[in-house]
């Protein structure tokens, strides 16, 4: 019986000059078979869709001034720019509405309503999210991820492809995918994070036998 | 009637607001935010770590730590050398300034994250280069040199540069001669 296997593609450092399918069939063609699962790391796709902004290209609004004094420190939105980059793709006034509402919603044990209505409060990276030379940018969530992955599947002629947001604290997500795969399964499989510390050195995993696994799980 | 009944609601909110921003600007008080401190008079006497016949290179290490209450990256860091050519034009200056947690060839300064109280080291390598092509001769009159550590930091407050400064001074090159 084949087994799953992650196998993690390193790449040059990518830019907005590429484009994430041409990168992958460049890198990964060799690897990936009709049976496979080809996943993108999420910062990696926003960058070749030159969704990336600099602090000093931003002009803080009074509502990220108000908003990021009570986000705790770790987190992106707790910087200034980090909070007006998100907002600027999302509206100050619907992002303060929603944190509000949140602010509500934690009062009564519901957790994260601000971030799923506000995605891009979830997704932005602050300065420092990712390796050189865009350590010094804010990057954004990428645009349309499930038809990146699609047009990813089709190219590669494989099982499966997803973009996935994955971290080494252990948070793993599938932000997009092409047409029917267990997003939740990919996202645990994912979760030790295959992409690496700084994702864009190998921002492509091939997992390797998933038609496979999954074949046998649905016997079971 | 109306009238004063509307004025009063108005000096209300006013009032409701002034109170709520005051508490506002308290709480940010409270909370804080990161404060760098670059321990320029800590700073390790310059040493010289390469001789050649045209180059001498000098190295020192700076202590710096996060003194706020709040984290705060160091987006860029570089040195800026100040040797004008009327006060001294025999050699051509180069500096480099590297994180020493995260050591890296290239001057290039890669953002990084100082926690409440964290502590950190740069290492500063100025080499300079005769243009006679007799580096030990041309440093006999090498006059004080004060570099700028250049930093640029965000954190929950706007970005903002500033600056500390050294010197590589004469005596400190002079020792460095003698004792090569």
């Amino acid at each position: 019986m084949a087994e799953l296997e992650l196998v993690p593609v390193k790449t040059r450092i990518l830019t907005d000059k590429d484009d994430i399918v041409d990168v992958i069939e460049e890198y990964a063609k060799d690897i990936v078979g009709p049976d496979d699962l080809v996943c993108s790391a999420e910062s990696v796709v926003a960058i070749t869709q030159r969704r990336y902004t600099r602090p000093e290209e931003l002009t803080p609004s009074w509502q990220a001034r108000l908003m990021r004094r009570f986000v705790p420190g770790e987190g992106s939105m707790a910087s200034l720019y980090g909070m007006q980059a998100a907002m600027n793709l999302e509206g100050e006034w619907k992002m303060m509405f929603w944190f509000f509402i949140g602010f509500l919603a934690k009062l009564v044990g519901k957790n994260g309503v601000w971030y799923a209505k506000c995605r891009q409060a979830s997704l932005t990276d602050d300065v420092t999210g990712t390796m050189p030379p865009f350590d010094k940018c804010i990057v954004y969530g990428p645009a349309e991820p499930d038809k990146v992955a699609e047009k990813i599947k089709q190219r590669m002629g494989c099982y499966g492809a997803v973009v996935a947001d994955v971290n080494d604290l252990k948070r793993s997500a599938v932000l997009g995918h092409s047409k029917g795969l267990n997003t939740k399964e990919i996202a645990k499989i994912l979760i030790d994070n295959p992409f690496g510390n700084a994702s864009q050195k190998t921002p492509i995993v091939v997992i390797k036998n998933y038609a496979q696994f999954v074949k046998n799980r649905k016997k079971d | 009637m109306f009238f004063y009944v509307l004025l009063n609601v108005v000096i209300a909110v006013i009032g409701i607001v002034a109170v709520l921003y005051l508490l506002f600007r308290l709480f940010a008080w409270r909370q804080g935010d990161a404060r760098f401190v670059i321990e320029a008079r800590r700073r390790k006497p310059f040493e010289l770590k390469q001789m050649t016949q045209d180059t001498a290179v000098f190295e020192t290490e700076v202590p710096l730590h996060n003194a706020g209450r709040q984290l705060g990256t160091i987006m860029d860091f570089y040195p800026r050398t100040l040797l004008p050519r009327e006060q001294y034009d025999k050699v051509i200056v180069h500096s480099q300034l590297a994180n020493k947690a995260a050591e890296r060839d290239d001057n290039y300064w890669e953002s990084v994250i100082f926690n409440p109280g964290d502590k950190g080291m740069i290492r500063v390598t100025i080499a300079l280069v005769s243009k006679d092509g007799n580096i030990r001769e041309d440093l006999k009159t090498f006059p004080d040199m004060p570099i700028d550590l250049v930093y640029q930091v965000v954190s929950r407050s706007e970005w903002y540069i500033h600056k500390a400064r050294i010197t590589l001074k004469a005596s400190e090159v002079q020792h460095a001669l003698e004792q090569n």
